[in-house]
């Protein structure tokens, strides 16, 4: 996935390394903000006094290359497809995506059986890590999507080979 | 050769009178540099990250940062490992090594200017007689490496960015060159030592409160530094929200590092250059000289305790004020910052002379 798997030749041996980058991704994590349609106004307000995304180490950017997380909020249309498309692979490794409300997840009220516009899913462009139900999801789920995001990337193999490996986490390897 | 090496570089000269074997001078010089640079200038920047987001925070009436330990103190290490760990990508049309080492470049240049600062009676890198000369060309080369670096990213935002960066190059020096003019005057020279030297411990015999147009050109170096360092209000090269972050849009990975650490770098910068010329330095309000080798701690930390203050007041302004645009930064210093400033170094000249020299803490 990222750029430092199997990075390094099969004799060198890494047991706890991976602890630490997994601590350090997972409690910083910079989301590229994709709000396309209602569901961004409940995502805007994440990062706010009330519900304060940041407390988990989250930061807004605008620019593609500062993103950890694209956070998928909205409808997506077909023209639009191609630009999320072009985004998602100007995210440095490791990247992760997020998948916010009906919309974005399946299509919703804009899925193939009644729109001739949308696009039924996201993950039919890129690959998602985390999807939050809901049309749209309160704030509440968008964090509790972010901590499950969390939960994945600290069950991740980064150095360490798969037969040493010991999975942990609620999610397991990725 | 101890008092040779210290007219030039004191600190190292300090690091030499700890050991009692004789280094050669390259070797002192190479170690007080790396003392410098991780002891005295990492922990305060590293401090003033973690400062500008729970600040930040609060004044928003957010909580900020809590999860990485208690109260979120390690959320830097956090992200500075997370950085370094990602990959470094950037856009396919970069212009080799002039988009890589740009950022590096402009560290290189404020820390130079940094290394003139005296932050301790020992505790300057280099103390040259043009100190303040040195400062002023090392802000301007500092942006002109920026420039470098957004110009060969060749996207359009950093282009865009680029072209703003000249643009505030014209905005910000001439109001800080003016504004400089009034310690330099009152210290006779412009060796920042001697600055330093020329004022007292006590706030009346700060350069600030000197005479009445001192605080005037205070007002125009402060804003003009908060304009160099392109900080909100002012960060209209690096806005979020408009260009994308500009010239760091293209930078991924420790490079993106790289520039935050030139961000707060030059917020360190800016109040250690204005703490150093107007409000005092490193000078302690009572005398030292029986404290020995502690007073340097003393001074160090009376003179953190200062810039620290400087540093709450930036990030004050960053989190309070919506943003200005070019031509409205440009028209704010060049019909205000330099009319004021020009006129508290004309005030600050003609009592010089009517008062021979003396400031109003010598009245008192
Ligand atoms: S899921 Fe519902 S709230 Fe979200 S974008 Fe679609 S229609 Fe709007």
């Amino acid at each position: 996935m990222g750029i430092l798997e199997n990075a390094f030749p099969e004799y060198v041996v890494f047991s706890q390394l991976d602890k630490a980058i997994n601590w350090a991704r997972e409690n910083s994590i910079s989301y590229l903000t994709m709000d396309l349609a209602c569901c961004g106004v409940e995502m805007a307000q994440v990062a706010g006094g009330r519900f304060d995304i940041e407390r988990f180490g989250a930061v807004a950017q605008v620019s593609p290359r500062h993103a950890d997380l694209m956070i998928v909020a909205g409808t997506i249309t077909y023209k639009m497809a191609s630009r999320i498309r072009q985004l998602y692979e100007q995210m440095p490794h490791p990247r992760y995506v997020l998948s916010m409300g009906s919309c974005s997840n399946c299509g919703g009220m804009f899925s193939w059986e009644y729109s001739y516009s949308a696009v039924s899913g996201v993950d039919k462009l890129i690959p998602v890590d985390v999807f939050v139900p809901g049309c749209p999801p309160r704030p509440e789920a968008l964090l509790h999507g972010l901590i499950t995001l969390q939960r994945r990337i600290a069950g991740q193999r980064v150095l360490v080979r798969d037969e040493l490996s010991v999975v942990r986490g609620a999610n397991g390897n990725p | 050769m101890s008092s040779e090496l210290g007219a030039i570089s004191p600190l190292a000269a300090y690091v030499g009178s700890f050991i009692d074997v004789s280094l050669p001078a390259w070797a002192l010089m190479v170690a007080a540099t790396a003392i410098y640079w991780f002891v005295l200038l990492l922990p305060p920047v590293a401090a003033m990250t973690y400062l500008d987001r729970k600040v930040g925070a609060d004044i928003q009436m957010r909580i900020g940062p809590n999860r990485v330990s208690a109260y979120g103190v390690f959320q830097a290490v956090s992200d500075a490992i997370k950085l370094f760990f990602k990959e470094d990508s950037g856009p396919d049309a970069q212009e080799g090594w002039l988009f890589r080492w740009g950022i590096v470049a402009a560290i290189v240049c404020v820390f130079t200017a940094i290394g003139n600062i005296p932050m301790g009676e020992n505790l300057a890198l280099s103390n040259l007689d043009s100190g303040v000369i040195v400062v002023l060309t090392s802000l301007c080369f500092s942006n002109l490496c920026i420039f470098w670096a957004a110009y060969s990213a060749k996207s359009q935002w950093s282009v865009l960015s680029s072209f703003r960066v000249i643009a505030m190059v014209t905005a910000y020096i001439v109001p800080i060159a003016i504004a400089i003019v009034p310690p330099i005057l009152i210290a006779g020279s412009p060796n920042l030592e001697a600055i330093v030297r020329a004022q007292g411990g006590m706030p009346w015999k700060w350069i600030l409160f000197h005479n009445p147009g001192t605080l005037f050109s205070f007002v125009a170096l402060f804003l003009a530094l908060q304009i160099w360092q392109a900080r909100a209000p002012f960060d209209h090269y690096r806005a979020q929200g408009e260009i994308a972050g500009g010239f760091t849009a293209e930078f991924s990975g420790m490079r993106r590092g790289l520039i935050t650490l030139l961000e707060y770098l030059s917020l360190m910068l800016a109040c250690m250059f204005i703490v150093t010329t107007y409000l005092g330095g490193w000078q302690f309000i009572v005398n030292l000289e029986s404290f020995g080798r502690a007073a340097n701690v003393v001074e160090f930390l009376w003179f953190l305790f200062k810039i620290f203050g400087l540093v709450f007041v930036s990030i004050w302004i960053r989190w309070s004020l919506p943003g200005l645009r070019a031509d409205q930064i440009v028209s704010l210093s060049w019909k205000i910052l330099v009319p004021i400033g020009l006129f508290g170094s004309t005030l600050t000249a003609i009592w010089l002379v009517v008062f021979k020299g003396r400031g109003i803490g010598d009245f008192l």
